[in-house]
């Protein structure tokens, strides 16, 4: 009886999240996989198996190729000079100590403000005849860019305002990272003469490494779903030079309507993000040695 | 020595002084253009301050009075989906903690898997679902498929887990049933949690763009993002309007720099605790 009246409870009590989750998260994704093996186009109302025509063709498209690459360019670009420029950010706010929470909030707000809104306004920086970048570029003597207009210069481009909005956000996990390093720990090793560089490379980076991991992973998988900055940047171009995985997923599903083909993409993303996941939560677990 | 400490340090702050600045930069950029004439912002060599501040790109920018309600939208939606989230993440999480139900385990491992799924993956089947249900640009449509988060299960999963299980079985011996200690006892001992997620997800509402851009399609359903994105599109291919462009902007962006500087103490806290998340 009383196990009854849980059972009851536990199903009352999960309901009002699992009823959204259920028909807008867990069904969907698994019509996703289902609907990456027709040809729906989103209107009509027959729909064909194809089988693995949609993925095989993605494979011998050239043009996916290029998506593919541009993703990896994206996801590398973006992680490592977040985590690095994070990394680098917190050991200075670190080592200054006292009234760093001014630079703190000045250099978290990015990430809290809307990615369109912001774009909106890097795109008039980026202006090559006008902006101030370019204007920049000039006063210290580097060359002029075409900056957003050019699918050579493009790329670098939306990296920077993504870099930008997301460093905050690596610095914050690394401050309290760093903060966790035993403080008698790097004591001891500069008395017995440990320069700042080798304290840094063989005390404090391993000790911070769970969090470099966790980081690392999570940019990624963030980058995957980075959707805001291009469109209102570059809309992908110039030709196709900043279009991602999302991006064409996008542009199948909701410019072109090839559904299937569309939704083949979503599952290439999934598989990515997933084994992005395991591999994290794998080594997470092997190498968390502090907690 | 302590000499030298002092000039490093002095170092230090001058390299994070010039880091934040840069950061800031866009953000000073952004109001000074706002307050720009034309001319201004086309002069070259750029100026950093306009010789008059120009207010009236503000009244250009809400004379009509489609960016308040932009923002309107963006602001109400983002509210109700906050609120919804808090109160079903918090029963969700407390049946996870505190009751014992058949298929919990299956449950948890159903939404763990969910959870690393991209969002990308049920755009065009909630697409289908909403417009197979007639809410296609409605906002009650964009609401009731955005008023779910994993990560806010998890997040009050943590704080309820922390909470000593000698409090909850007082109250139970003293009659309560879950409905009365979830919201009586657990919730005012969590308040700091739920302040935290409650900025979270409105900051997270307040700032989508690419789900409601696919559902809501008539303008005057649009949300703030939305809402510029298409004026940015119409006005800033020939840069004729960037003075009213970077009002709309400030106006977008401001409140959210307010909010995060009177909020900074719960986000910061909510961001780092991620680890909520994995476990």
């Amino acid at each position: 009886m009383q196990n009854k009246k849980e059972n009851l409870a536990g199903l009352l009590f999960i309901l009002p999240a699992i009823i959204p989750l259920l028909v807008f998260w867990i069904l969907p994704v698994v019509f996703s996989g289902a609907l990456s093996f027709t040809d729906w186009d989103m209107m009509s109302e027959k729909i064909r198996f194809m089988g693995l025509k949609n993925y095989t063709g993605l494979l011998r498209d050239a043009n996916f190729g290029k998506v593919l690459k541009n993703t990896l360019v994206f996801a590398v670009g973006s992680t490592v000079p977040t985590i690095v420029l994070g990394m680098m950010t917190a050991l200075a706010m670190n080592g200054a100590r006292k009234g760093t929470g001014i630079y703190r909030t000045v250099i978290f707000a990015p990430y809290i403000t809307p990615m369109v809104a912001i774009s909106v306004v890097w795109s008039w920086i980026f202006e090559p005849r006008v902006g101030i970048l370019n204007f920049i570029m000039r006063l210290v003597g580097l060359p002029e860019s075409q900056w957003l207009q050019s699918s050579r210069s493009a790329m670098v481009s939306v990296l920077i305002v993504t870099v930008w909005k997301s460093l905050g956000w690596t610095m914050i996990f690394y401050m309290e990272a760093i903060r966790k390093v035993p403080q008698n720990l790097l004591e001891s090793a500069a008395i017995d003469g440990a320069g700042g560089f080798w304290r840094f490379t063989k005390i404090t980076l391993p000790m911070i490494s769970p969090t470099t991991f966790f980081l690392v992973i999570m940019s990624t998988i963030s980058s995957l779903q980075a959707y805001d900055q291009i469109q209102v940047l570059t809309q992908g171009g110039p030709a196709g030079a900043t279009r991602t995985l999302l991006y064409y997923y996008y542009q199948e599903a909701f410019q072109n309507f090839n559904t299937g083909k569309a939704s083949a993409v979503a599952v290439i993303l999934v598989i990515i993000t997933v084994i992005l996941s395991l591999v994290e939560t794998r080594i997470s677990r092997k190498t968390v040695f502090y907690h | 020595m302590r000499r030298k400490k002092g000039i490093r340090s002095l170092l230090v702050h001058f390299g994070l002084a010039f880091i934040s600045f840069l950061l800031a930069f866009p953000f000073l950029w952004m109001f000074t253009n706002s307050v720009k004439t034309k001319a201004e912002i086309w002069a070259v060599p750029p100026k950093l301050l306009p010789a008059v501040a120009q207010w009236n790109n503000y009244a250009d920018a809400l004379a009509d009075g489609t960016f308040l309600m932009y923002m309107w939208n963006s602001a109400y939606t983002a509210v109700i989906i906050t609120v919804i989230m808090l109160f079903n993440s918090a029963m969700f999480a407390y049946a996870l903690t505190n009751i014992h139900f058949r298929g919990k385990t299956i449950l948890l491992s159903l939404i763990m898997v969910t959870y690393i799924m991209p969002a990308t993956t049920t755009y065009v089947p909630s697409y289908v679902i909403l417009s197979k249900m007639g809410l296609m640009n409605t906002h009650l449509g964009y609401m009731i498929s955005s008023c779910a988060s994993i990560f806010n299960i998890f997040f009050l999963r943590t704080t309820f887990s922390q909470i000593t299980p000698g409090i909850v079985e007082a109250a139970r011996i003293d009659g309560a049933g879950h409905w009365k200690i979830l919201w009586w006892v657990l919730a005012p001992m969590s308040r700091s949690a739920f302040v935290t997620l409650g900025l979270l997800s409105f900051l997270g509402c307040y700032n989508s763009y690419l789900w409601p851009s696919l559902l809501l399609r008539r303008k005057e359903k649009y949300l703030v993002s939305m809402g510029l994105q298409a004026f940015f599109t119409a006005e800033g291919a020939y840069g004729l309007k960037w003075g009213t462009i970077m009002a709309a902007c400030c106006v977008i962006v401001f409140p959210l720099l307010l909010l995060f500087l009177f909020g900074q103490r719960w986000i910061l806290n909510g961001i780092t605790s991620d680890s909520a998340v994995k476990e």
